[in-house]
């Protein structure tokens, strides 16, 4: 019995140490990249997720600056975009860590503002990236406006489209922000044509995309377009088309994602709404230190969109290639 | 003598170690870790689990579980939140209506359970944590409710010099619980029911009922455990919880109680609490990537179910 016990407490403790030194060896990996400088800067960057190709690039970006800068950025994001309350943990352990700086995306703006106002009375620079929050000491916010850009898929769409035609919408999940936006933006640019929506939520999930388009095909034969809130979304929607032969609807995607892209190249989609996740990863990152050094920051930074169609794709998947081939 | 006490020692307090072990490897790893503000932190982080996972102890005493504790949450403080901030009532009966919420919920639950003869809680709380997201989501029109008054924030946001209120409100709610379960005649019935059903119904255990006040009991407390994610977050959003009860259910587990039912205590459940609270932020501040924290707390709930499993091939010996 004794000698049950004891392999018991060996075996935990094995396991337990040698968990900790593949995190830790993980987490030197991380950071031995970036230069070091005589007043290095540690920036704690808290994404929405760490696992998906939209937030790899906007890490490569952050990455980008920081090497330039000469800072240390370290990134947090919980397994699910749906995770808020985690999000709001991950800031209160950067502050615990001593980060010089914030930057920001959170999934739930509204859920975030308590937790930055104490980051902002420890005096720790916040910068918003990607989905604003309604936080008054802010940095600034960087991001797509994505009212804005959902309108420019709209209109792309709109000659294509006859008075009283249906579409189909395939969102995000409810209740999120960015994903309004971007459905409202979209109908409200199509609003003179009286088009019959029909929105779906499937929570940027592309297997649930698949399910929920061929349910709106079933019971919706005639509708002449699709607008997914994001690239996944729309992927899962083509897959869908071409289970029921009806590749010949048009189909929007949103994001930009690389997978998204070679949709367009191939014809599958018929254009994009790419944001300019690089982007907002590398000013995020230039901001914070903007601010460090004392320096004026613009309150509110567009990180621009782009249509991407069949004219414009080839340039496009160049560049997101190199900004992902970065990545370690 | 000596060794018997060691291992009765070991047998009792091995989640208490297995806390330890790993905080002071973590004080190691990291020197933010064992800091005033970051104990604090970890205080904060484990107390909407902490009250979610004692409500969870109880179901999983009587060899159920609940799965629709996440899903309460979310519903209850929608409910408070349409309550006090949409229909602008007093904050006090805000409060009130997410506990009610909760405890309703619960009731049904058990409800189910007994007076349906639903086969097993597994089954009938994967239903109605289905209905009660659905619920939140359509009452809210799937839009965060934000702007709660001060006294509905408390709980969730303030503290007392540097302790937290929410991990005062746990160490309260879990002694009582402590004295309810060891001490009266229902918390004693729910041990019985764990350890067999059949023979607590026959010895003229009142099964239906205690199973009832187990139910609406872990109901209760995902509405306080609510409460508390209202003040972090400052708002009541219908997809608050999600996925809440896979961390109380394993909280329960690391924490030493069987699924088998009957074996269990509440603070074992806190010592389960705490270290995946301590695991979280403890990898945070070492800046791992969340795929790998999911993967360790995966490892260390197979491992405390293993050592459950040792103690028990021991003990039938």
């Amino acid at each position: 019995m004794k000698m049950i016990r004891k392999k018991i407490l060996v075996l935990t403790l094995c396991s337990v140490l040698f968990l900790f030194a593949a995190c830790n060896s993980g987490e030197k990996d991380n950071t031995s990249e970036t230069k070091k400088s005589d007043e290095s800067y540690k920036f704690g960057v808290v994404l929405m997720t760490l696992n998906s190709e939209y937030w790899k690039i906007q890490m490569a970006g952050a990455k980008d600056a920081a090497e330039e800068l000469g800072v240390e950025v370290s990134f947090l994001g919980p397994p699910e975009e749906t995770q808020f309350e985690q999000q709001v943990k991950m800031v209160e352990d950067h502050i615990a860590t001593g980060a010089d700086a914030l930057i920001v995306a959170a999934s739930q703006p509204d859920a975030m503002v308590s937790v930055l106002k104490n980051a902002h009375t420890k005096k720790i620079p916040v910068v918003i990236a990607d989905a604003d929050v309604n936080f008054d000491d802010k940095v600034t916010f960087i991001g797509t406006e994505n009212y804005d850009a959902a309108k420019l898929g709209g209109e792309y769409l709109d000659e294509l489209l006859n008075a009283g035609d249906k579409v189909a919408i395939i969102r995000g999940q409810s209740g999120s922000k960015l994903h309004d936006e971007r459905t409202k933006g979209f109908q409200d640019v199509l609003k003179d044509k009286n088009i019959e929506f029909i929105v779906q939520d499937a929570q940027s999930d592309r297997v649930k995309a698949v399910n929920i388009m061929e349910n709106i095909l079933t019971s919706n034969p005639d509708i002449k377009a699709v607008f997914a809130t994001s690239d996944e979304m729309a992927l899962g929607a083509y897959t869908a088309l071409e289970n029921k032969k009806a590749t010949d609807i048009h189909l929007i995607g949103f994001d930009g994602t690389p997978d998204g892209l070679q949709a367009v190249q191939e014809g599958k989609m018929l254009a994009n709404v790419a944001q300019n996740p690089y982007q907002i990863g590398y000013q995020s990152v230039q901001s914070a230190y903007k601010a460090k050094k004392g320096e004026e920051v613009e309150k509110r930074i567009d990180s621009g969109v782009l249509v991407i169609t069949k004219d414009n794709v080839e340039e496009e998947i160049k560049k997101v290639n190199g900004y992902l081939n970065n990545m370690p | 003598m000596r060794k018997w006490s060691l291992k009765t020692a070991l047998n009792k307090f091995g989640p208490l170690f297995g806390l330890l072990g790993l905080s002071g490897i973590l004080a190691v790893l990291s020197p933010s870790f064992l800091q005033m503000d970051n104990l604090m932190n970890i205080a904060r982080q484990s107390s909407i689990n902490a009250l979610l996972a004692l409500g969870m102890l109880l179901p999983i005493l009587t060899a159920g579980i609940d799965l629709s504790v996440g899903s309460i949450l979310a519903v209850s403080i929608v409910v408070a939140g349409l309550v006090s901030v949409t229909w602008g009532m007093p904050p006090l009966i805000g409060l009130i209506v997410c506990l009610a919420v909760g405890a309703i919920a619960g009731l049904i639950n058990g409800l189910l359970l007994t007076k349906l003869r639903l086969p097993h809680p597994f089954i009938s709380t994967l239903g109605t944590m289905n209905v009660f997201r659905g619920l939140a989501l359509i009452l809210t029109g799937a839009s965060p409710i934000f702007g709660f008054s001060y006294l509905m924030n408390y709980a969730g946001q303030e503290s007392i010099g540097l302790i937290p209120i929410s991990f005062i409100l746990v160490l309260i709610v879990y002694v009582i619980f402590h004295i309810f379960l060891t001490r009266s005649s229902t918390g004693r019935y729910i041990y019985a029911i764990g350890g067999n059903k059949e023979a607590a119904r026959l010895s003229g255990i009142p099964v239906d009922r205690v199973l009832i006040i187990v139910y609406t009991l872990s109901g209760f407390m995902a509405a306080l455990g609510g409460l508390i994610l209202i003040g972090r977050t400052n708002s009541a959003s219908p997809i608050a919880g999600l996925t809440y009860e896979l961390d109380a259910i394993a909280a329960v587990i690391i924490g030493g109680a069987s699924f088998l039912g009957g074996v269990g205590t509440v603070w074992g459940t806190l010592i389960g609490v705490l270290i995946i609270a301590v695991l979280r932020n403890g990898l945070n501040l070492l800046g791992t990537t969340s795929d790998l924290q999911t993967i360790v707390i995966g490892a260390v709930i197979v491992l405390a179910v293993y050592v459950d499993v040792l103690r028990r091939k021991k003990g039938s010996k």
